[in-house]
């Protein structure tokens, strides 16, 4: 995975995020920026969705669906 | 007495709202008056305009959920305290018909037409209005697919005018052109699509606003001399022409018209007649200039509404030009941040 | 303790998307339907489910036909069975007054079979078999025929009973609407119309008693209606006159509009479809203009769409969720363009039956057929849906329960919730036996094996 694009971003706590690179900005909720957080760190999808297990009132499956869904929607912004 | 006035349509773009242009004549009118700029996108220019637009919120799209968009207005309120809300675009204004009831009981008035007044200046029943006011419309025919567009163009002869439900309007000189805005327009904006015979001449246009008792209080009027491909005026001159006043007039008489409204004739070169293309159920975007005349409308319609006096005369000079320009802010992405995020713009000076 | 979970959701953001008509905006959820609740329906019922309401059939039809009725002295009203012929759903409208308008002999069997005289029954459409005409004739019904070879068939069955049959003919048009529907019936205009009366008058076995139009459906403009009104009222003072006979009933059929939104509009349908009353007006201000009081004819209306339309409801349930290649999100439930006919032409309401947080997203709902067609709404602005969330969709009382088909799977439940506060199923899902019980297998054909 390509992690230099997430690198850059400059991510505000209200959610907004800039890509000084290329000039698009992006919103995203708590849960879509814990995830962003964790893939800036490096961790690989299953560690994603422990974590989130760990810290969030949720099943397994909703959250595997979901972490899915989330980096596909990165793929499609071309974000990794 | 400081007032509140909310004002939509601050989108000044290639294609603008009048909100900015009505939020301007608000502030130079000599009242006091905070302004409130509802908008729909984060990149409305109007959001950024701080020096005429006090601060501004985004609303949920008129098309949606009635509650949530009252339910964003009581949230505005509570915090604002609105006078009065003036709604400047053609789509919003069925919903503010519907729920001016509901703002009326929180203490929000509003000037605009009723659902009936609304009806009868639709497009499709120019005709029927036109002889109401003893002017005359131009011979078009409504379609709905290709087929009516070659019954329509066959009847109607060439060059004639394609136009949309809501915007846009090409002059078509062959079959195959009138085909090709057909299909464009029909993926811009749906049906129906407008067939209308071409009329040599010019197009005119005059703003007012009717107190909703068959009283004007105040008309103005202008010649287009350049308009953009979206058919909006770009640079205007007034003027003063009795038979086309006396028209407004009649139209607002005849409506009972409540609000403000745009007029849109054309004279034909070789008659002088009146022909009515259309008649905008709010101020157009060059509400602004009329106000730089002497003619302030929104401040108008303010004072009428918030039972205050309030002049109705349309005492102004023929020959005052307006010109339109370009201009460009520079602001910082936090801005961007903040109403992309929060809904709303910070208060000045924080 | 642990944090309450949202979904994820990341979004660019683009400049210019404000377009001023915007998306379907849904915020609300929708628990109930008149006090009962979403789950209720399916845990009983099972998913899909049509929901229907007496209590908004009845209202419909009453402020339609009181309003109708205060208009012009001879209001009648005939239940278009096409429009929604499930027993239950007649009934009400009989029980209301409304006799019942058919057009195929299966319709005019299924309103005797539900009790039905033919005296209260309106024959309608182009293709009457013969026997079919036979059995009207002679129970009295009132028969609209549509063309010249219709007529010479009405007269075979008038001989065959030996009797003089009282007909009407259905004309049509130009009433400034197009496309106009001027394959049914006599066109006014060309004078097929007067021909054909002409025709019939000449007849031993016939005789004519009124005029019948449907201008078309989901009509916009009430003016349409005022044409058509001047226009059969033209011809019936020419017909009264040249054959000296006196008309005793016109009937402008159905056509009026329900709140569903037509696709490629844009105006909310509270603003585009006009009120009701006002399509009446357009019909009783022309005639009462037009006419003296001692001519005044029986007025039949036909309105189907703008009765049952707006008093159903289809609960259906997310089975998938998936995200397209082109990153657009699209969900698969349970009900599809099988049972969706009207979803052609209109983009339903959709409601959900929770709250849901998250980003609201375009989205795309499809139905469970393995067939490409199978979109039941192009875009509809919705949170992020987990499985198993019900959506309501609306307005479905109208030409969905009639035209449905049974297409790879079984048609499902219709219930009623009827005024006393109580759900009644009025037709149960279908079953396999439902649906082999009429086929049957060669003899030869009967073993196989693998
Ligand atoms: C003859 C006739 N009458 C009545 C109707 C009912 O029309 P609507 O549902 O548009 O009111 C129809 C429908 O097409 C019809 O063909």
């Amino acid at each position: 995975m390509d992690k230099d694009k997430l690198a850059v971003l400059a991510v505000s706590e209200s959610g907004f995020i800039f890509d000084p690179v290329t000039g698009h900005s992006y919103t995203a909720n708590a849960t879509g920026l814990k995830i962003l957080e964790l893939l800036k760190a490096g961790k690989e999808p299953d560690e994603i969705r422990s974590v989130l297990l760990d810290e969030y009132d949720s099943t397994e499956d909703e959250v595997s669906v979901d972490v899915n869904d989330f980096i596909e929607n990165l793929k499609k912004y071309f974000l990794i | 007495m400081k007032l509140t006035v909310a004002v939509s349509g601050i989108n000044t773009i290639d294609n603008p709202g009048p909100g900015a242009g009505i939020c301007r004549a608000l502030k130079e009118s000599g009242m006091d008056v905070r302004t409130i700029g509802l908008a729909y996108d984060a990149l409305e220019p109007g959001i950024y305009l701080d020096h005429i637009i006090d601060k501004s919120y985004i609303m949920p799209y008129p098309s949606g959920s009635r509650e949530a968009f009252i339910e964003r207005i009581k949230d505005i309120h509570s915090r604002e305290s609105i006078d009065v809300i003036i709604s400047a675009l053609d789509a919003e204004l069925p919903i503010y018909m519907d729920i001016e009831p509901v703002l009326k009981d929180i203490g929000i008035k509003m000037l605009i037409p009723s659902k009936e007044m609304f009806r009868l200046r639709d497009k499709l029943r120019l005709k029927e209005l036109a002889e109401k006011i003893g002017v005359k419309a131009p011979e078009y025919m409504s379609c709905t697919s290709l087929a009516d567009l070659h019954n329509a163009v066959n009847e109607l002869g060439f060059p004639c005018m394609v136009k949309g439900p809501f915007y846009e309007a090409y002059k078509a000189n062959s079959p195959g052109e009138a085909e090709g805005y057909f299909g464009k327009i029909a993926a811009a904006w749906g049906y129906p699509i407008i067939v209308q015979k071409f009329i040599q001449g010019d197009e005119y246009d005059v703003i007012g606003c009717g107190d909703g008792n068959g009283n004007d209080i105040g008309v103005f009027a202008i010649r287009k001399m350049t308009i953009t491909k979206l058919g909006k005026v770009w640079n205007a001159v007034s003027i003063r022409n009795e038979k086309l006043i006396e028209a407004t007039k009649r139209v607002v008489k005849g409506l009972s018209w409540r609000g403000g409204f745009e007029f849109e004739v054309l004279l034909e070169d070789k008659t002088q007649e009146i022909y009515v293309l259309e008649i905008n159920p709010r101020f157009p975007a060059w509400v602004y200039f009329p106000a730089g005349c002497g003619i302030n409308l929104p401040a108008r319609m303010v004072q009428l509404l918030t039972g205050q006096d309030y002049d109705t005369h349309s005492d102004y000079k023929s020959g005052k030009l307006m010109i339109r320009y370009t201009n460009e802010l520079v602001k910082d992405i936090s801005d961007f941040e903040q109403i992309s995020t929060f809904g709303e713009t910070s208060e000045k000076g924080e | 303790m642990k944090k309450e979970y949202i979904k994820p959701y990341i979004r660019k953001q683009t400049a210019g998307v404000m377009n001023k008509f915007g998306v379907s905006y849904n915020k609300g959820h929708r628990e109930e339907i008149e006090g009962f609740h979403i789950g209720d329906f399916t845990e009983k019922f099972g998913s899909p489910v049509f929901v229907l309401s007496e209590k908004v059939i009845r209202e419909r039809y009453r402020k339609i036909y009181s309003y109708f009725s205060s208009k012009y002295p001879k209001a009648k009203m005939s239940w278009s069975y096409k429009t929604n012929y499930l027993d239950a759903v007649c009934s009400v409208l009989h029980q209301e007054g409304e006799t019942a308008e058919v057009v195929s002999d299966f319709e005019y069997q299924k309103a005797r079979r539900l009790g039905v005289p033919g005296k209260k029954i309106i024959y309608n459409g182009p293709y009457k078999p013969l026997e079919s005409l036979i059995v009207a004739f002679k129970e009295g019904a009132m028969v609209n025929l549509d063309n010249f070879d219709e007529i010479i068939k009405a007269e075979e069955a008038a001989k065959k009973l030996d009797i003089k049959a009282s007909v009407g003919i259905r004309v049509n048009m130009d009433t400034g609407v197009y496309p106009q529907w001027s394959r049914f019936g006599f066109n006014i205009e060309n004078n097929n119309a007067f021909n054909a009366v002409k025709r019939i008058q000449h007849s031993e076995y016939l005789h004519l008693e009124g005029i019948h139009c449907h201008i078309g459906t989901f009509m916009m403009e009430p003016s349409a209606y005022k044409e058509a009104v001047k226009k059969i009222v033209q011809l019936m003072r020419r017909i009264e006159k040249e054959f000296e006979i006196s008309i005793s009933y016109l009937d402008f059929g159905g056509g009026f509009p329900s709140k569903n939104i037509l696709k490629g509009t844009y105006l909310p349908p509270e603003v585009a479809i006009q009120p009701v009353e006002n399509f009446i007006d357009a019909i009783t201000d022309t005639l009462l203009e037009e006419l003296e009081p001692k001519e005044y004819p029986e007025v039949y209306l036909e309105t189907g769409r703008a009765i049952v339309d707006e008093a159903g409801w289809l609960i259906t349930t997310v089975d998938a969720v998936k995200r397209l290649p082109d990153g657009t999100k699209s969900y698969i439930i349970d009900a599809g363009v099988n049972l969706l006919y009207t979803s052609a032409w209109y983009n339903y309401h959709v409601e959900i039956d929770r709250e849901i947080h998250g980003a609201y997203e375009n989205s795309i709902i499809y139905g469970p057929l393995c067939m490409n067609i199978d979109v039941v709404v192009e875009s509809a602005f919705l949170p992020p849906l987990p499985k198993g969330t019900r959506l309501i969709l609306s307005p479905m009382g109208a030409y969905n329960m009639t035209q449905w088909m049974q297409f790879i799977r079984y048609r499902p439940a219709v219930v009623m919730i009827l005024e006393d506060g109580t759900v009644e199923q009025i037709r149960r899902p279908e079953t396999l036996q439902d649906i082999v019980g009429p086929e049957s297998v060669p003899e030869k054909l009967k073993r196989f094996q693998f």
